[in-house]
């Protein structure tokens, strides 16, 4: 472990590297125990985009929202490893054996907005230009995360990167409907007749019955 | 709209939802808590939760 590029190692080249003019640069680090409580983290000079509910780090929509309304920019470090939830990770990137959700944040990052990306890897930081192809930016990002396990239990988000396949998602949606089906029959079990239980019932089936379709394909 | 656009909207638009979302549910969770209290307590076969 020691003998590869750690993010440490990534966060302390990219603050040497930086100039003090550069701050359309997005640093995408993976979430590690060091890094959060080493006080490592820049944050009070660097916005931190990731789950807003880990400490220090705030949600995407809110960094955009500052960049579009004219607020000096800072630079950002992303963590994309805790972007792995549906309302976040919107793209589905289709890879020679297998599907997952990527976030679209460094693309609209370096694309609309113009940042640079330094991305860790485990043999160092790769840098993308601002405007640079979305299938470069989504190739780095993939191997961000393949890397990222590398870092074995120090990686925090490990577990939850699951929630990026089409397959979990499938999954965790069927249950939302079994839940939302039972609560709804719960909540009218005497008024089910009724035309508009009975056309949201009939819709949460379709869409039961779709899901189990799509698992199946 | 350039695509850029057409996904920072989207990820705008899952963030309205996402806490309408946790606001509904909290409301169900303070319903339901609020009738498993009162069926409890109507009952008289449970102490109200002051007692």
């Amino acid at each position: 472990m020691d003998e590869f590029f750690t993010p440490e190692m990534g966060l302390a080249a990219a603050k040497v590297a930086l100039s003090d003019l550069e701050c359309r640069v997005a640093l995408v680090l993976p979430t590690t125990r060091q890094l959060n409580e080493d006080g490592r983290q820049p944050q009070d000079a660097w916005s931190v985009i990731g789950r807003p509910d880990r400490g220090g780090t705030k949600g995407a929509t809110e960094v955009f929202s500052r960049l579009s309304s004219g607020q000096t920019p800072t630079p950002i470090i992303v963590h994309t490893d805790q972007l792995y939830r549906p309302a976040d990770a919107t793209i589905l990137a289709v890879l020679e054996n297998r599907k997952v959700y990527l976030s679209p944040v460094e693309c609209i990052l370096n694309d609309k907005y113009g940042y640079r990306l330094l991305v860790w890897t485990a043999s160092g930081l790769r840098a993308l230009a601002a405007k640079s192809p979305w299938t470069d930016i989504g190739s780095l990002t993939i191997e961000h995360l393949r890397d990222c396990s590398l870092l074995g239990k120090r990686w925090l988000e490990r577990d939850q990167q699951v929630q990026r396949t089409v397959e979990h998602r499938l999954k965790s949606g069927k249950r939302q409907l079994r839940y939302l089906h039972s609560s709804v029959a719960n909540a009218y079990m005497t008024d089910l007749a009724n035309p508009t239980i009975n056309a949201l019932v009939k819709r949460i089936d379709d869409l039961s019955r779709e899901f189990e379709k799509a698992q199946r394909g | 709209m350039d695509i850029s656009s057409i996904l920072e909207a989207g990820l705008q638009a899952n963030n309205v939802a996402s806490h309408a979302l946790d606001a509904v549910g909290n409301t169900l969770h303070n319903l339901s808590t609020a009738e498993f209290a009162s069926d409890c307590c109507g009952s008289n076969n449970y102490p109200t939760p002051q007692q």
